[in-house]
């Protein structure tokens, strides 16, 4: 059943996708030619009288396409949220619960279709900066259309570090897929908590409740983390480096995967608290009468 | 008024009492440099410099241990102030805010800047791609033929700096001293991308014109004379770009924060410790206890959910608890 239910919302949500993934590659074509025909034009054709002008449209085209970016996120997270609190805490609820289908099902299905568009939505950006670093820097040998510079440095950069600390850069990849992945999952967990709680707190403006419950939530996440990090900071610098300098080059390279790692268990924690607290409360709490 | 656990409201001053010690215990421990009146001897970490020379078309190396000091420094009487001092072991260069550098060493300092001045120590290095962070070491006597060439103003072909831009891999050669202190860019060497023959530009016999305010070729406009290597100059070129490493060629600068001396370091070390039991033990601990608690009380749903989350809590607390050991094996 959980297949079947989660095509069903793959299936919805797709055409959301797909928008905002035309939008994406659209922005990233013509952002990526009028950065090049800028600098190529600063490059070669310097004129004193229509440089402003260039710049000017260089700064445009640079912000335009930044909030494409950060629009086109919550374009896709925003229908996803609106259909989570339709489909479960709406009327269509009544609809949703009579499927021969557990609670638990169907918000796992609904977690799992945010989460893999979410992840298909960061491999979209990954492959619109990799365009961009691809057609934007200019290129003056003649019958060559890209300079692969930007990812000759990555490589270099890589190169580098792999000399520094050998395989394992491998696991500091994997470790940090993995940290976006939970983070990601954490991210989800929160929305669906917060609108959970909002519907069943309230008896009237439950969407309203929904959102002034995110924000409150947010707003002491980032309250804590910043002073977590705040202390976090002065715990290193108070000591700390003093005792990590005492590393050998191996045990740091441990050390540094064990923290990233407790920062991956860390998310997970929190996220599977609101993923099952939001479960607890469907389960038990939610009457829709 | 509610009631909070004695342990929470001891923990928060406990935090609060650290941050409060941190930001105001400790007063920075910059070195303070000293100059004689005539401002030729310079003292600071206990070594006395010699004023050695002023040298503003040079380059300051960045590779190896070239140190950068935090702080602005103003010798008020010799009307200038200092915006950054580097030191390359026995080698302390000062630039000055209002224009020009100075720069001071010790006596094993000035061995090795007569050497690189006097030319009989002076290293070249060749830059791959006009001067990213790889390079190699090459012979001086890779360069003979190609200087001489020049300065006789044989087989000299001309060019505009637009093809060369265009058409060309520039690979920058510096002559520098034994700690990569100073350094002065002498050419170039530029290897056609359609054909791969190298030719060799003598920077030194260019005009400013062809520079920019720092000192970079600048590929504006105009014409300029190159060299094409013989084979057997190819070859020791070609061979040196092969052997080009990455360098570190980053500064190390002086702490910009709190500077604290090593007993003050070692004195703090508890607060990184109850950092690391708060974030790492405290803190996953309630989410534990649920994990294992909540499966066992039916208003909180079926067992196996709540297990997942203590199994990452315990993830946690387990990662901490090795770093926690590797710290303490080190110490």
């Amino acid at each position: 059943m959980f297949l079947k239910l989660l095509k069903y919302d793959m299936k919805s949500t797709k055409r959301y996708g797909w928008i905002i993934g035309v939008i994406l590659g659209a922005a990233t074509l013509i952002a990526s030619f009028v950065f090049r025909f800028c600098f190529e034009y600063m490059e070669r054709d310097y004129d004193a009288n229509t440089f402003p002008i260039y710049t000017a449209l260089l700064f445009l085209t640079y912000f335009s396409y930044l909030m494409i970016i950060g629009c086109s996120s919550y374009g896709l997270i925003i229908p996803m949220f609106i259909r989570f609190y339709k489909h479960l805490y709406s009327d269509e609820g009544y609809l949703t619960f009579t499927l021969p289908a557990k609670r638990s099902t169907i918000l796992l299905s609904k977690t799992v279709n945010m989460f893999v568009w979410q992840t298909l939505y960061v491999v979209a950006v990954v492959i619109c900066l990799c365009l961009l670093a691809l057609i934007v820097p200019p290129v003056y040998e003649e019958g060559r259309l890209f300079d692969f510079v930007v990812y000759e440095t990555i490589a270099d950069a890589f190169k580098l570090i792999w000399q520094e600390t050998g395989a394992w850069l491998i696991v500091y990849i994997i470790e940090v897929l993995l940290f976006s992945a939970v983070s990601q999952f954490f991210g989800i967990a929160l929305l669906e908590f917060c609108i959970t709680t909002g519907s069943v707190v309230a008896k009237k403006h439950k969407v309203l409740a929904s959102v002034g419950i995110y924000v409150g939530a947010t707003m002491i996440i980032s309250a804590i983390s910043q002073f977590l990090s705040l202390f976090l900071q002065l715990s290193v610098s108070l000591g700390g480096i003093e005792i990590l300098s005492n590393l050998s080059q191996q045990s740091a390279f441990v050390s540094l995967a064990l923290i990233i790692f407790a920062f991956v268990a860390a998310f997970a924690t929190f996220g599977f608290a609101l993923y099952f607290s939001t479960l607890n409360i469907l389960e038990r709490k939610l009457n829709l009468a | 008024m509610k009631r909070y656990p004695k342990t929470l409201v001891l923990t928060f001053t406990a935090v609060i009492l650290s941050l409060f010690i941190s930001c105001t215990a400790f007063a920075s421990d910059y070195v303070e440099w000293e100059l004689t009146p005539d401002g030729q001897t310079l003292t600071g970490d206990g070594v006395a410099y010699e004023f050695y020379g002023s040298f503003d078309d040079y380059d300051f190396g960045r590779v190896g241990d070239t140190y950068v000091y935090e702080d602005d420094v103003t010798f008020e009487e010799y009307g200038y102030t200092v915006s950054s001092y580097k030191k390359g072991g026995d080698i302390v260069r000062f630039s000055i805010y209002e224009g020009g550098t100075r720069v001071y060493a010790t006596k094993e300092g000035a061995k090795i800047l007569d050497g690189f001045f006097g030319g009989t120590n002076v290293c070249y290095k060749l830059w791959q791609d006009g001067g990213a962070t790889k390079a190699s070491d090459i012979d001086y006597e890779v360069l003979v033929k190609p200087l001489t060439d020049y300065a006789l103003g044989e087989n000299l072909t001309s060019i505009s700096v637009q093809t060369l831009k265009n058409s060309y891999y520039c690979q920058v050669i510096t002559m520098h001293d034994e700690l990569y202190f100073l350094s002065y860019t002498i050419g170039a060497f530029y290897t056609d991308i359609s054909t791969g023959e190298i030719y060799f530009i003598n920077y030194l016999s260019l005009g400013n014109q062809y520079f920019d305010a720092e000192g970079n070729f600048s590929y504006r406009s105009g014409n300029v004379d190159m060299v094409k290597l013989d084979p057997e100059t190819e070859k020791a070129v070609t061979e040196a770009l092969q052997n080009s490493d990455y360098i570190y060629n980053g500064w190390e600068w002086e702490d910009s924060g709190i500077y604290y001396t090593e007993e003050e370091a070692l004195s703090l070390t508890p607060v990184f410790y109850v950092g690391l039991i708060i974030l790492g033990f405290v803190f996953p601990i309630p989410f534990l206890i649920c994990g294992v608690i909540f499966p066992r009380v039916k208003k909180f749903g079926k067992p196996k959910y709540w297990y997942i989350m203590s199994a990452t809590s315990l993830a946690w607390i387990l990662s901490a608890l090795v770093f926690t050991i590797i710290v303490l094996v080190a110490q």
